[in-house]
């Protein structure tokens, strides 16, 4: 384009001034500057000029991945009226929002199920009599997905990536349980497909929680930390019997599987908050390998589970490390110190919303 | 020959083809073939069976030609030493070298961007947009606007209405 020649010189900022050369800048130049955005500075970025507003917003931007893994996650809550508003909290800049869902989504988001969240997106399900419905929804940007119906119920169910990049896949388990069949029902769903594609195996998996996408793999733990791997490319299910794995004789607990660093973690933690075991998993010998301490990270868990970093900058780092941060639906959010052995309600970090009423969940914003 | 004096361990010896780039207010600048080839645009030419002794560059000024070809050594200079000393000493080397000749004020800023955007040099432009993602970073649009001293064109019901969509992020 030679439609703009600049032959001013460098010391005539002033002249160069009245061209409005920062608002004109070619459209693939502003392009890239916006693909170098993180979410939130996407939308002050077309907020800026007419011109800027033009360039639209980049779901997977090229930001620095190391920064948003020190970022705390957020805490979204369900409120019980008006309908579908919720209010988010940002533990960074202690603020919290008031956000309306309204008419941009069309089910009651309260009676949906959290199943997995991501890059700033939920997926949510309803489970009915044909199956179970799947929606994506952005708590930031109200953007709603609909995706297709699977003729299923659900035990667990996940994404691998950002919902908006081609190369997510979902992933949905379910483990029937009758008298007479001992199997497990896998289905797969990339973008752009029509329908799942479903995977039947003879093997039984009980008492599913969560599951966690880890380097090509889908992961499921029973309550008693027996882990299932689906893997993505061959196509295979198998259990892993682990040995030395997380017996506890206090039948009152919780199980917790997640990501953190590239590394599985199971987290066990007592119902009342008294106790917690931690373990790795040790891909070498496919084996849980407690784990005392945290170190600098911090987890937080619930429907939706985070392994965060906390960084020498962050000037809580003492307040907000080696701890477990938890939901429980409507509980106040609380968290359970390595250290001390304790747990305590965390409204130093969340403030008041960590005890107000409504179904609670932690939430990444988006990149 | 010393006029691309430079503390080069040598990867052009002094046999290599030279070029000479002429600014747009008519200065004339002496470099390494491997210098200018740094530029896209003038590789393309070069490869279109440009013949001419000078390449006449006619959207960069002298001053801002000048900062461009220090990249352009640099970044020679480091490709080389990338493949004889291993990536990571490199790598560190650039990053310091990179974050330093990028710290310019905005005008300095916007003339190396378009520079970079006309003589094609991808990693000039990467890091001047990267630097320009960097300055607009945490801050809010009016901060922006000041900075970049961009006129806020938009109406106050405009205004209002994209901040009513995402308030959140303007508090």
């Amino acid at each position: 384009m030679a439609g703009k020649r600049k032959r001013t010189r460098l010391t005539d900022g002033k002249n160069s001034n009245r061209e409005r050369p920062w608002s004109d800048l070619p459209e693939d130049i502003l392009q890239l500057i916006m693909e170098r955005l993180a979410f939130i500075d996407q939308i002050r970025f077309r907020a800026v000029c007419k011109r800027w507003q033009s360039i639209e917003r980049v779901s997977r931007p090229n930001v620095d991945r190391v920064h948003s893994e020190n970022q705390l996650p957020w805490l979204m809550v369900f409120e019980r009226r008006p309908f579908n508003s919720y209010k988010l909290y940002d533990p960074c800049r202690k603020k919290a929002y008031d956000m309306d869902a309204g008419a941009k989504v069309p089910e009651d988001l309260r009676c949906l199920q959290v199943c997995a969240a991501k890059s700033g997106w939920l997926l949510l399900s309803k489970g009915h009599p044909r199956g179970t419905s799947f929606f994506l929804y952005c708590p930031f940007t109200k953007e709603w997905i609909d995706l297709p119906v699977l003729d299923f119920d659900i035990d667990a169910a996940t994404f691998s990536t950002s919902p908006t990049s081609p190369d997510c896949i979902f992933f949905a388990l379910h483990s029937p349980v009758d008298a007479y069949t001992v199997s497990v029902i896998i289905n797969t769903y990339r973008r752009g497909d029509k329908t799942w594609t479903k995977y039947n195996f003879n093997v039984g998996f009980w008492l599913v929680k969560n599951a966690v996408y880890s380097e090509g793999k889908f992961y499921c733990s029973t309550r008693r930390g027996t882990l299932g791997a689906f893997d993505v490319s061959r196509k295979d299910w198998n259990v892993l019997a682990l040995p030395g794995s997380a017996y506890v004789d206090d039948p009152m607990y919780d199980t917790y599987l997640l990501e953190s660093k590239g590394e599985l973690r199971l987290v066990i933690l007592s119902e009342k908050g008294r106790w917690s075991k931690i373990f790795r998993l040790d891909r070498a010998q496919m084996s849980w390998v407690r784990v005392e301490s945290l170190q600098d990270r911090a987890l937080f868990l619930g429907s939706t589970s985070f392994s965060v970093s906390v960084s020498d900058s962050v000037k809580a780092r003492r307040q907000i490390a080696d701890k477990i941060y938890y939901c429980r639906e409507e509980d106040p959010a609380k968290f359970y110190s390595l250290k001390a052995r304790k747990r305590y309600v965390c409204t130093a970090t969340y403030g008041c919303l960590a005890v107000v009423g409504g179904k609670k969940i932690w939430i990444e914003p988006p990149y | 020959m010393a006029s691309s004096s430079s503390s080069l361990p040598s990867p052009s010896s002094s046999s290599s083809k030279k070029f000479i780039l002429r600014s747009s207010d008519g200065k004339h600048f002496e470099v390494d073939e491997a210098v200018a080839l740094q530029s896209e645009m003038i590789k393309q030419m070069v490869e279109d069976g440009f013949g001419g002794d000078v390449i006449p560059l006619l959207n960069v000024s002298s001053i801002v030609l000048s900062k461009v070809i220090d990249y352009c050594k640099k970044h020679v200079e480091l490709d080389f030493k990338k493949k004889m000393d291993g990536d990571n000493e490199a790598h560190e080397e650039i990053k310091n070298w990179d974050s330093e000749y990028i710290n310019v004020g905005v005008d300095e800023l916007y003339h190396l961007i378009m520079a970079a955007n006309y003589l094609h040099i991808k990693g000039l432009l990467d890091l001047t947009c990267q630097k320009v993602a960097d300055i607009i970073k945490g801050k809010q649009p009016e901060q922006i606007r000041k900075i970049f001293n961009i006129e806020n064109d938009f109406t106050p019901e405009e205004e209002q209405e994209i901040r009513k969509e995402h308030s959140w992020a303007f508090e």
